[in-house]
């Protein structure tokens, strides 16, 4: 045998030999043999088919294998899993890192994946244990589905019947609403519309007064008007003093010569006087006048007015402001009809007060005209101490009662007397106009029988229960205060 | 019907003697080759003839089979989006057996052919009684150092056949999609383990002294001139393949006995 056939069995024999030795080399160092290595541990209830020698990775990347697994010494206890990790990575291992059981891909073996630790958790050392997450199976997962689908239908089945109801309120809040605007708007449109006419009359009004037309744009513009009002009071006042002065002179001198004097100072007033009366008074001819003015003006400011009261009527019942009216309890006193309030429609419920004062102690016949007395104004005050402070912010109802011979008479007389004494204690204390109202009760008679009712009857409506003196409002025979 | 029966009978004695024989002639190898002297020059020649000599049908198959396992490996794979486990499932599937499976047939043919007709002709040329008549141990110097050339060569040779079928594999993979040969190398030796390589590795051993003996055993019994020859070669490389791969049944079964992982 050759050498050359020599060294052919030699490539041959130790050429195998190398390449075995290179697969053994790659085997082992994929299995960092040639690495230093610490054994650490964890555990599992379940290994989910992990095995002996399976690759162990550290945050990704391949660091150790599987060395042995321990299995339970019971069925409370764990699966103990011995894992070899390369000594290089504990650099990272903490205990606070956590081993999970992975599948390598979608079908490949089961390894064991170690995330990094956090700084706060303690260095690992040979034998320590690190907290584990059970693997996480398909199966289970799907388990999992199939139960949450079941609640979710019966979520589902549950929430149909309650649905058709939501929207069952849903369409008839909405029906409701569409009823609540068809209802509405024929009050909107009106209120706007008063709105706009009373801006437009107000417009005119101020362009009027601006201009200088009518009495009060004359008294603000025209300075030969005031000038001459002035001048007639300076006249009043010399022909006055004038008037002393001759009285006086006729007490030591000769008055004819003074008479003259005086006459012609009258006449000169009377002269100035007359001026001033065509002035004002409605020409003859075309053109204007001072009075044919302030009752054009006042004409238009009544119209105005009127329209803007109904606004405000209307937007009182508007459905945005109702609510204050109904909790204050009324809308408008003015508006309640004598037989509406003896029916109980002002406030039905409300306890009141009711302090009578009789005729004769308010009025007295001047100038075949009643009016009030002082006495009256007194016991008007009396009768007002026993209804303040209530008064200031309830509803009071000034009774007007009168006999008469029909009943236009009796309402007239007593409408008359309620609005003197409602015009006499809204200015004496201050109350508010529109929560002082009168009602003109015309003629009543006493259940007890006699004379009829002369006089006037104050009504507080309370917001709270009264002293047994309470009675009913439209029962004013039982009242039983002030009488 | 009777002689139907004694007949067969009489071939299951002969086959039983012959297979009790082969054993025997087997062990008798084995025993010779601890026991001096050691034919250590007619061993290496055997190695260089058997082994090296079958290097190039054994890297080149290697190569083929590489390749072609790629190829199908991969319209596999690709249905699932898996092209990147190609590696991994090539040095699974050849270290563990294709490599020693196919080194062993490969084997049988080229090596069981060879010794069987070898040692059949020198017997029925007469060539082993000159020997004999020589004063040589004929059995120690045919036969024995023929087994152990094989039980050395058949591990070597799996081992290149291996080597060839990745450099096969990676060849047909990186005209296909580019991937490197680190890549690739590392990939396939990814899931191997030690108790993949070396078993399967060592196995072949068994494989080499299966082929060896019952091959030699042919041939060192032929009779009947070229006609014994022929019939020796030709059995010999039915038996050898045969036993090879009963045999490797029997020793993967043990194998994952040792290592069940």
């Amino acid at each position: 045998m050759g050498d050359f056939k020599k060294s052919l069995v030699a490539v041959f024999v130790f050429g195998g030999l190398i390449l075995f030795a290179v697969g053994l080399f790659l085997i082992g160092d994929r299995k960092k043999l040639f690495s230093g290595s610490v054994d650490i541990y964890t555990e599992w209830k379940d290994l989910g088919g992990l095995q002996n020698g399976a690759i162990v990775r550290v945050s990704g990347m391949t660091g150790g294998e599987v060395r042995g697994i321990e299995l339970p010494p019971g069925p409370e206890q764990k699966f103990r899993v011995r894992i070899r990790v390369v000594e290089d990575f504990l650099a990272i291992l903490r205990s606070d890192s956590v081993a999970m059981i992975q599948t390598d891909g979608v079908v490949g073996n089961k390894l064991v994946e170690i995330s990094a630790g956090t700084a706060k958790g303690a260095p690992l050392e040979e034998g320590s244990l690190i907290d584990s997450r059970e693997p996480f199976e398909f199966a289970d997962l799907i388990s999992e589905a199939s139960a949450v689908l079941a609640n979710v239908r019966q979520v589902v089945d549950d929430s149909k019947g309650q649905l058709q109801e939501v929207l069952d309120s849903a369409s008839t809040i909405a029906q409701k609403t569409d009823d609540f605007i068809t209802q509405v708007t024929p009050d909107l449109q009106k209120a706007v519309s008063s709105g706009s006419k009373v801006a437009e009359d107000v417009q005119i009004l101020t362009a009027r007064v601006r201009a200088g037309q009518g009495t009060v744009g004359r008294l603000l513009n025209d300075d030969a008007l005031y000038n001459n009002a002035r001048n007639i009071s300076a006249d009043i006042r010399s022909s006055t003093s004038g008037v002393r002065d001759m009285i006086e002179e006729a007490k030591q001198r000769e008055i004819v010569k003074d008479v003259k004097n005086v006459t012609a100072g009258a006449n000169d007033v009377v002269q100035r006087a007359n001026d001033l009366l065509r002035e004002i008074q409605p020409n003859q001819g075309e053109g204007s006048s001072l009075v044919r003015d302030l009752r054009q003006t006042l004409f238009f400011a009544n119209e105005a007015m009127s329209d803007f009261s109904e606004s405000a009527e209307a937007l009182k019942h508007n459905w945005l402001l109702r609510g204050f009216f109904r909790r204050r309890g009324f809308f408008d006193l003015d508006m309640i009809s004598v037989e509406d309030y003896q029916a109980g429609a002002r406030a039905p419920g409300y306890p009141v007060k009711r302090v009578w004062v009789p005729y004769h102690a308010l009025f007295a016949q001047q100038d075949d005209e009643e009016a009030l007395t002082e006495e009256g104004k007194r016991r008007l005050t009396q009768a007002m101490a026993e209804l303040l402070p209530a008064a200031k912010t309830n509803a009071v109802i000034v009774e007007g009662y009168a006999s008469g011979a029909n009943r236009t008479e009796q309402f007239v007389r007593s409408q008359e007397r309620a609005h003197l004494v409602r015009e006499y204690i809204t200015r004496a204390f201050l109350l508010r106009p529109n929560y002082v109202g009168i009602m003109q009760m015309g003629e009543v008679q006493p259940e007890s029988g006699g004379a009829p009712w002369e006089g006037v009857a104050l009504v507080l409506f309370q917001p709270q229960p009264l002293a047994p003196e309470t009675v009913n409002a439209n029962n004013p025979q039982s009242s039983s205060n002030g009488r | 019907m009777t002689n139907v029966i004694e007949n067969a009978g009489r071939s299951v004695r002969t086959a039983l003697a012959g297979a009790g024989d082969m054993v025997v002639f087997g062990l008798r190898a084995l025993v010779s080759a601890v026991r001096p002297p050691f034919e250590l020059v007619e061993t290496l020649r055997q190695i260089q003839l058997l082994g090296w000599r079958s290097l190039s049908l054994i890297a080149t198959s290697g190569l083929a089979v590489g390749v072609v396992m790629s190829m199908h490996t991969r319209s596999s794979l690709e249905r699932f989006g898996a092209e990147s486990m190609i590696p991994t499932v090539l040095g699974i599937a050849m270290i563990r057996e294709t490599g020693p499976l196919v080194t062993g047939l490969l084997s049988s043919g080229r090596l069981g052919a060879g010794i069987g007709a070898e040692l059949g002709g020198m017997r029925v040329t007469e060539q082993i009684d000159a020997l004999e008549s020589l004063a040589v141990d004929s059995f120690k110097y045919l036969v024995v150092t023929r087994v152990v050339a094989c039980m050395v060569a058949l591990p070597l040779l799996t081992i290149f056949f291996n080597v060839s079928a990745i450099v096969g594999g990676w060849a047909a993979e990186t005209t296909v999609s580019g991937m490197t040969f680190g890549y690739y190398y590392r990939n396939a030796f990814s899931n191997i383990g030690f108790s993949d390589l070396i078993p399967s590795t060592l196995k072949t051993v068994v494989f080499g002294f299966l082929i060896s003996s019952i091959s030699g055993y042919l041939g060192y019994n032929a009779s009947g001139g070229a006609q014994g020859v022929g019939q020796a070669s030709t059995r010999s490389v039915v038996l050898s393949a045969i036993s090879l791969i009963v045999a490797n049944v029997v020793m993967v079964k043990f194998i994952l006995f040792l290592f069940p992982s």
